[in-house]
C-alpha cells in the first residue's frame, strides 16, 4: 500500500479534561479483538473498573490503550469531519 | 420525553412525530418518514460556559477546552448528519451561546435540512442575538431556569443567573423564537416547581420540560440532592395535576417529563385513576409507540471533540469519534457489545424490572444510572419509584404497535 494512501493524521485529543483509553473487546477465544469505543479516567485502575461494569457481561479480554499513545491514520475519504479545514 | 399535555390533554405539538409516530393525526407540522428512525443528535458545540451548575452533566468549564471541533469541521459534521437522515440536532454545551459562529452552523443545519434547536442558560440571549438566532433558522430555544431565583442562583453559581435567564426568555420571545423552560427536578427546587411555572407563564412561556437527574458528569456530585421515590411521584404527579389545571383554565401549555420511564408508567395509572380505562389505554398505546428509555438508539450525543456517546449523559463512555469514521458509521456499527445489548436490552434487564408489566413502555429506564449505581449494566433503575402493586398490575391491553423514535430539546 503506498504511503500517501492514509495521508490523514488525525491527532486532535480524545479528551481534554481527563485521560480518553481506547477499548478492545474479544467476546469469544477464537473471535477478533474489537475496537468498542473509550472510557474517560484518569488512571488505568479506574478506566479498567470501568471497561470491567461496561462489558463483564460478555467480555473474555479487554485491552485498554491510553489514547495519547494511540496513533491514528487513515484516508481522507474516510471522515469528512478530520479532512474539513477552516476557510475552505 | 413524555409529554404530559399530549397524553392528557390531547394538546399538540410539533415533536408528537418523534414521540408517538403521531405525524399523520397532528395539524402541526411534523417529522416523518425515515428521519423518524434516526436518532436525535445532541452536539454539545463547547465545553466552554459562562455559568458553573452544580448538576452540570457536561461538566462544563469557564475556559475553552482544546480539541473543540471547528467551524469547517462543524459544517462537515453536519453534512454527515444530514446524510445518515438525522432529523434533529440540539446545539447544547456547556453554554453554545460563547460560540460566535453559533449563528453559522445553526443556519447551515437548517439549509442541510436538520431541525436546529439549542438548549442553553439564557443569561447570553440579548435583543441583537435571539434576532440572529432567529434569522440563522433556529427553531426552538430551550432556557434552563432550576428554581426561583435564590435556588435557581444557588444552583448555577452566579447571583443574577435567574433574572438574566428571564431577561433571555423574554428576548426569545420578543424575537418570535419559540422558546421553553427547561428544568431538572432534585430534593432542593422540587418546592419551586409550580412557582416557576406561574411565573414564566406570565412572561408568555407556553412550554415547560422537567428533566430527572442522571448520574453524568457533575450529575454524579448531588446524588445525596436526588429525589426519593416518594418525593418523584409527588414531583411527577405535580405536573399531571398543574397541567389539567392550566387546561381546564384555557391556558394551553405543554409540559414534558424526560430522563425516567417510570413515568411513563405512572402516566397510565394517572389516566387510569383520573380519567378511567379507555383513556389509560389510548395513553398506553402511544407510550408503547414512544418505545421507552431511548439511549443507544433514538437519542445521541456528539461531544466538543467530536466524541459519540450513547446520551448526552453518558459522557465518558464514547462509541468512536467523527473525526476517525462518519457518525452514521458508528451509529450502525453493532459490532459494539454495548451499543447492540442496550437496543435489544429487555431480554437482559434483572431485578424488578425481568418483571414489570410495563417493561414496554420504559425498557428499563436509565442504563447510566443503573451502572453508576448498582455498577451493572442491566440492573433496575434506582430512580424507578413504582411500587411492586403496580408492576404487577396489567397494562391496558392493546394490539401490537411496533416502536417508535425518540426527541430531545
Amino acid at each position: 500500500m503506498p504511503d500517501d494512501s492514509l495521508a490523514v493524521t488525525v491527532d486532535e485529543p480524545r479528551d481534554a479534561v481527563t485521560r480518553e483509553w481506547e477499548l478492545f473487546v474479544r467476546e469469544d477465544a477464537d473471535g477478533p479483538l474489537t475496537h468498542a469505543g473509550s472510557v474517560s479516567a484518569p488512571s488505568a485502575d479506574i478506566a479498567r473498573e470501568q471497561a470491567a461494569q461496561l462489558f463483564e457481561w460478555t467480555a473474555e479480554t479487554l485491552w485498554l490503550c491510553p489514547s495519547e499513545e494511540v496513533e491514528r491514520v487513515q484516508t481522507d475519504a474516510v471522515s469528512t469531519v478530520a479532512s474539513a479545514e477552516d476557510g475552505a | 420525553m413524555i409529554s404530559v399535555s399530549k397524553l392528557l390533554c390531547d394538546l399538540d405539538a410539533e415533536g408528537d412525530g418523534l414521540r408517538y409516530d403521531a405525524a399523520e393525526e397532528s395539524r402541526k407540522e411534523q417529522i416523518r418518514d425515515r428521519k423518524q428512525r434516526r436518532p436525535v443528535v445532541v452536539w454539545n458545540v463547547t465545553k466552554q460556559c459562562n455559568l458553573y451548575c452544580e448538576h452540570c452533566y457536561a461538566a462544563a468549564d469557564t475556559e475553552v477546552a482544546d480539541g473543540e471541533l471547528s467551524t469547517a469541521e462543524g459544517k462537515a459534521l453536519l453534512d454527515d448528519l444530514a446524510d445518515y437522515g438525522v432529523p434533529v440536532v440540539l446545539f447544547s454545551g456547556g453554554e453554545p451561546l460563547v460560540r460566535d459562529d453559533l449563528e453559522e452552523l445553526i443556519a447551515y443545519a437548517d439549509e442541510a435540512g436538520v431541525r436546529p434547536v439549542l438548549s442553553t442558560n439564557g443569561t447570553l440571549i440579548t435583543e441583537d442575538r435571539a434576532r440572529s438566532l432567529r434569522d440563522a433558522g433556529l427553531k426552538y430555544a430551550g432556557v434552563s431556569v432550576d428554581g426561583l431565583p435564590e435556588r435557581n442562583d444557588a444552583f448555577r453559581g452566579e447571583e443574577g443567573a435567574f433574572d438574566a435567564a428571564v431577561r433571555g426568555i423574554r428576548n426569545s420571545l420578543d424575537a418570535g423564537l419559540k422558546t421553553g423552560l427547561r428544568y431538572t427536578i432534585t430534593e432542593r427546587n422540587a418546592p419551586d416547581l409550580r412557582g416557576v411555572v406561574d411565573l414564566l407563564t406570565d412572561e408568555g412561556l407556553d412550554r415547560f420540560c422537567f428533566y430527572h437527574l442522571d448520574y453524568g458528569g457533575r450529575g454524579t456530585e448531588i446524588l445525596d440532592a436526588d429525589l426519593t421515590p416518594d418525593q418523584r411521584r409527588e414531583a411527577v404527579e405535580t405536573v399531571c395535576d398543574m397541567t389539567r389545571d392550566y387546561y381546564d383554565r384555557g391556558e394551553e401549555i405543554e409540559t414534558l417529563l424526560v430522563g425516567n420511564y417510570a413515568d411513563a408508567a405512572y402516566i397510565v395509572e394517572y389516566a387510569r385513576e383520573h380519567y378511567g380505562e379507555a383513556k389509560a389505554r389510548t395513553v398506553y398505546e402511544y407510550l408503547r409507540t414512544n418505545g421507552g428509555d431511548p439511549a443507544g438508539e433514538r437519542v445521541a450525543d456528539v461531544d466538543y471533540q467530536g466524541n459519540v456517546h450513547l446520551t448526552q449523559f453518558w459522557q465518558n463512555y464514547s462509541l468512536g469519534n467523527v473525526r476517525d469514521r462518519p457518525f452514521g458509521a458508528i451509529w450502525e456499527d453493532e459490532s459494539n457489545p454495548v451499543l447492540t445489548a442496550l437496543r435489544d436490552r429487555e431480554s437482559r434487564l434483572t431485578g424488578k424490572c425481568a418483571e414489570c408489566a410495563y417493561s414496554d413502555v420504559c425498557r428499563g429506564g436509565s442504563r447510566l444510572r443503573a451502572l453508576t449505581v448498582e455498577g451493572d449494566l442491566f440492573a433496575p433503575d434506582p430512580q424507578c419509584y413504582l411500587t411492586d402493586s403496580e408492576i404487577r398490575t396489567p397494562p391496558p391491553s392493546v394490539p401490537d404497535t411496533g416502536t417508535g423514535t425518540g426527541t430531545a430539546d
